[in-house]
């Protein structure tokens, strides 16, 4: 954990010496930061999902939900990471596109369960 | 993994070592009137800086489809 602090900071204090001289340099430093500290927090992250299938085998739902909702988080993840860079940059507009892309896709992939929620419902009233 | 300690902290001073050597050679250029030079020298840092995060990058995205499945 520590070692990600550092890190940051130390990246965020090269950032700022770039950014008026070089700017592309700031964003590539900056993206190359946040490569390097997910890589580092990957592995706890697989712990926890470890972790949550297991909960998840608990509640007998039919396998199919968990990997659905690991789906979408991954993606929101992906978006948001994309998003954010794009912001840093300040193209907002190409990180809108990017977020609207986010949702489209979480969407597409979550309408069967919501139409199999309301098949139920109809059948039980 | 390629991930180490003295790995990661060394990749972010190198890129950090390569951009200022380049806004440095881009001042000498612009100074001595040859501009063109001075653009060519900051895509090659460019270049060179991207060929260093490309691989940690596709491992990141690689990692992260296999954990969620995508």
């Amino acid at each position: 954990m520590i070692k990600i602090v550092f890190i940051g900071i130390a990246a965020v204090f090269l950032i700022l010496l770039l950014k008026n001289a070089k700017p592309e340099f700031a964003l590539l430093l900056s993206l190359c930061t946040c490569v390097v500290m997910m890589l580092g927090c990957v592995g706890v992250l697989a712990g926890v999902i470890d972790r949550l299938q297991e909960l998840f085998s608990y509640a007998k739902l039919p396998g199919g939900y968990f990997s659905l909702l690991l789906k979408i988080l991954g993606i929101t993840y992906l978006a948001d990471f994309g998003s954010s860079l794009c912001k840093d940059a300040g193209q907002t507009a190409i990180a809108a596109q990017i977020d609207l892309a986010g949702r489209l896709v979480v969407i597409s992939i979550s309408l069967p369960v919501i139409l199999a929620v309301f098949e139920e419902l109809v059948r039980m009233i | 993994m390629l991930l180490g300690v003295c790995m990661t902290i060394q990749l972010i001073f190198r890129i950090a070592a390569v951009g200022i050597l380049v806004s440095v050679i881009n001042q000498i250029l612009k100074h001595s009137g040859r501009e063109e030079h001075a653009f060519l020298v900051s895509l090659a840092g460019l270049l060179l800086v991207l060929l260093w995060i490309v691989p940690y990058i596709a491992e990141l995205f690689s990692i992260i489809r296999e954990l969620f499945e995508l």
